[in-house]
């Protein structure tokens, strides 16, 4: 325990050993706030308190607060059973109670009062807008406690919605505000836009409890800038602490989760887990299940994984639940592949499931199920209605605040719209709508190779001007295909600008590829393309006598094998100084007698 | 229910941390297993995991080991049963190797 907190409500540094609380406003600390980030009770129980101090609404009362502090201390406090037994449902109850009675507020404050904690219960609910909506009116209270409530709703909701201009504008605000726990915000902000050593400072100045939360969040910061080994080294130290450790289960959590399991080291991350289990944090001891059930996946023990994933399905925050219930996806859906006798009727239960999941997700697990939504009703009975169903999917994903943010999560449930649409469209020869589908859907195509593109760019229907828009894709893949069979001149040109191997290769072996581009790509000097040029079937005496002269012998041997050569050149090859070229003119049928003598002679 | 189990699970409910893997082991043993109730037993003992001592010598991985081989779940009772097989505790260590016998017997 650290031996001095920051108080809540004044921001005055208090003495722990200082029993009467804050000499500001009579605060007592209960937890350490660095704790209230990661325990909600704790956070709950800071209200409570409130309720039931003396003068529990701070110092400075004008107005009149007993019709809000009844309410609070009515329906809100004191209910921390029923909190963990099911914290959705608490916050949802406490929302519904809170709305009944808001208009009916007394005066201005009460209702900020209000408005401020139905900010922290939105922002536990992870539904951002709203906890934002009513942060800006609960800053507004002239009480403490629940100002810096709102306002810390304010810049965690700013920062999940991505709106990081007015995240920054609110900094001022809060900063204004005496907002104690800015720097935990600006962490937060410098980690999304990228900056590690100015994240790492903030980390410093705002967890400088002695407990250990400086040293899990450095190692969150380093496994998120992929320092990986350096965030294990701290993670392990934090994770083999008694049970009882404020840290421990969070470290046991995160090492398994962002460090052990991507790693595939499903057996250390078991272990590390199962010991995490017995923490009395019920939000780390479900994480720890919901984990576990994703290692006994990843191990095929798909009873465990279940079971396990069944309590995961009782976390009150989205992230947890929601990858319970992929995991409970990913087992029904390997059982289903596994059965060859899968019948029709379990896979629309399967796409049902997978929709209904679908609806609530947490961003980060998105793309998987669209993935599973595609693959599963293309099984089902509702597969006549496929596009129907993954456009409004899409849609719906598309207007989720993290599309804008999450462009590696976007861009994989965009390109799976896509290759499922022009797989049916190419099918169906519908090209102007599979055009269409491209063009709109360029910029997530990238660096994703379609094979539906490639096929399309092979159809004469697909005119310059959409091959134009292809070039921007930079899948290597994707275009050593292209240039192989692509035959518009201004098109093998640029593609030609690429300098990667394959690509060029590709290209040095298309019939279509002009002089001016086999010399471009002969200028490189690499052995692999003069040689693909050499082999060409047809090859203008330009190009031939460009290879006659190269550096490399199996590229001359192999000119000297062409049975298209004039006579001269045969001639010159004859006398070439590496022994393999004359041994190519001495088998080669299209020479004559005196040529290949002439080559014998040489080899003597 | 028996005022012998009803004890049991009051005690654990209480949270003492000093007995909590002896009484999670005792309600495993005299009436989780016996009566079939195997998820509930995986609960008990995930939650006590964590709160053994040394002396303890990985108890509840044997008692782990032993319920997933109840439940068809041979590769995780292989996987725990090597905790208790290396346990300085020898009554734990023999028990361990009991079963690892039964495990190989198939």
């Amino acid at each position: 325990m650290s031996s001095s907190y920051i108080c809540p409500n004044c921001g005055i540094k208090v003495s722990i050993s200082e029993e009467a609380g804050c000499p500001g406003c009579g605060h007592i600390q209960v937890n350490t706030r660095d704790e209230s980030r990661n325990n909600l009770q704790d956070l709950n129980l800071t209200t409570a308190e409130i309720g039931q101090r003396k003068n529990p609404f701070g110092n400075q009362e004008e107005d009149d607060l007993d019709w809000v502090r009844n309410f609070l201390s009515e329906n809100v406090d004191g209910r921390d059973d029923e909190f963990q037994a099911n914290p959705q449902k608490y916050l949802l109850e406490n929302e519904a109670k809170c709305l009944d009675v808001i208009d009916q507020s007394p005066n201005d404050e009460s209702r900020n009062i209000l408005c401020s904690y139905l900010s922290w219960v939105n922002t536990e609910l992870g539904r951002y807008q709203r906890s934002l909506d009513y942060g800006i009116q609960g800053s507004s209270c002239k009480q403490n406690f629940f100002r810096n409530q709102a306002l810390g709703s304010v810049l965690t909701a700013l920062l999940e919605l991505n709106r990081l201009d007015e995240f920054l504008a609110w900094v001022d605000k809060a900063r204004e505000a005496k907002y104690p726990e800015i720097e935990r915000h600006e962490m937060d902000y410098f980690i999304r836009k990228g900056m590690m050593k100015e994240a790492l400072e903030k980390c410093d100045q705002h967890y400088s409890d002695g407990v250990g939360w400086d040293i899990f969040y450095r190692a969150d910061i380093l496994k998120t800038f992929g320092r990986v080994e350096e965030s294990e080294a701290l993670y392990q130290k934090l994770a083999s602490r008694k049970i009882t450790d404020p840290v421990f289960a969070s470290a046991a959590n995160s090492l398994a989760f962002s460090i052990l399991m991507p790693q595939k080291r499903f057996v250390e991350a078991e272990n590390v887990l199962m010991r995490a289990i017995s923490t009395s944090i019920l939000r780390e001891k479900i994480n720890a299940y919901s984990n576990l059930a994703m290692v006994a996946f990843h191990l095929k023990e798909y009873k465990a994984a279940m079971r396990f994933a069944t309590v995961g399905l009782t976390s009150h925050l989205v992230a947890i639940a929601s990858e319970s219930r992929l995991t409970i996806c990913k087992i029904e859906n390997q059982k289903l592949h596994e059965n060859p006798n899968s019948t029709e009727a379990e896979w629309d239960a399967f796409f049902e499931l997978v929709l209904k999941n679908l609806a609530i997700t947490d961003f980060d697990d998105a793309a998987d199920f669209f993935e599973y939504l595609i693959d599963s009703c293309e099984r089902s009975s509702q597969r006549k209605d496929l596009v129907q169903i993954i456009d409004e999917q899409y849609e719906k994903l598309c207007a989720h605040p993290d599309w804008n943010y999450k462009k590696e999560l976007s861009a994989r449930i965009e390109t799976l719209r896509v290759d499922k649409f022009s797989e049916i469209y190419l099918l169906e020869k519908r090209y102007p709508e599979l055009e269409d589908l491209f063009t709109r859907s360029m910029e997530y195509l990238k660096n994703h190779g379609s094979s539906a593109l490639t096929q399309y760019l092979k159809v004469p229907f697909a005119g310059v001007e959409f091959r134009r828009k292809c070039l921007v894709i930079s899948d290597e893949v994707f275009l050593e295909n292209w240039a192989g069979f692509e035959e518009n001149p201004e098109i093998l040109l640029t593609l030609s600008e690429n300098k990667t191997e394959d690509i060029l290769i590709s290209l040095a072996s298309n019939p279509a590829t002009t002089d001016e581009i086999l010399k471009i790509i002969a200028s490189e000097e690499d052995v692999d393309l003069d040689f693909a040029i050499s082999t060409r079937e047809k090859l203008s005496p330009e190009m031939i006598e460009l290879l006659m002269n190269s550096n490399f012998e199996s590229v001359r041997r192999e000119i000297a094998r062409r049975p298209d050569l004039d006579d001269s050149s045969y001639n010159k090859l004859a006398t070439d100084v590496a022994a393999l070229v004359r041994d190519a003119i001495r088998q080669n049928p299209a020479c004559s007698q005196e040529i290949k003598a002439l080559a014998a002679l040489g080899s003597l | 229910m028996t005022n012998r189990e009803t004890e049991l699970r009051e005690e654990l409910e209480s949270g003492a941390p000093a007995t909590a893997v002896a009484t999670a082991v005792a309600l495993c043993r005299e009436f989780l297993f016996v009566s079939g109730a195997f998820d509930e037993a995986e609960k008990v003992l995930l939650d006590v995991v964590g709160k053994q001592s040394k002396e303890d010598g990985y108890i509840v991985e044997l008692h782990l080991a032993e319920l997933y081989l109840k439940m068809d779940e041979s590769p995780r009772a292989q996987r725990l049963l090597k905790f208790p097989l290396a346990s300085s505790n020898d009554e734990v260590k023999r028990l361990a190797t009991e079963l690892q016998s039964a495990l190989d017997a198939g």
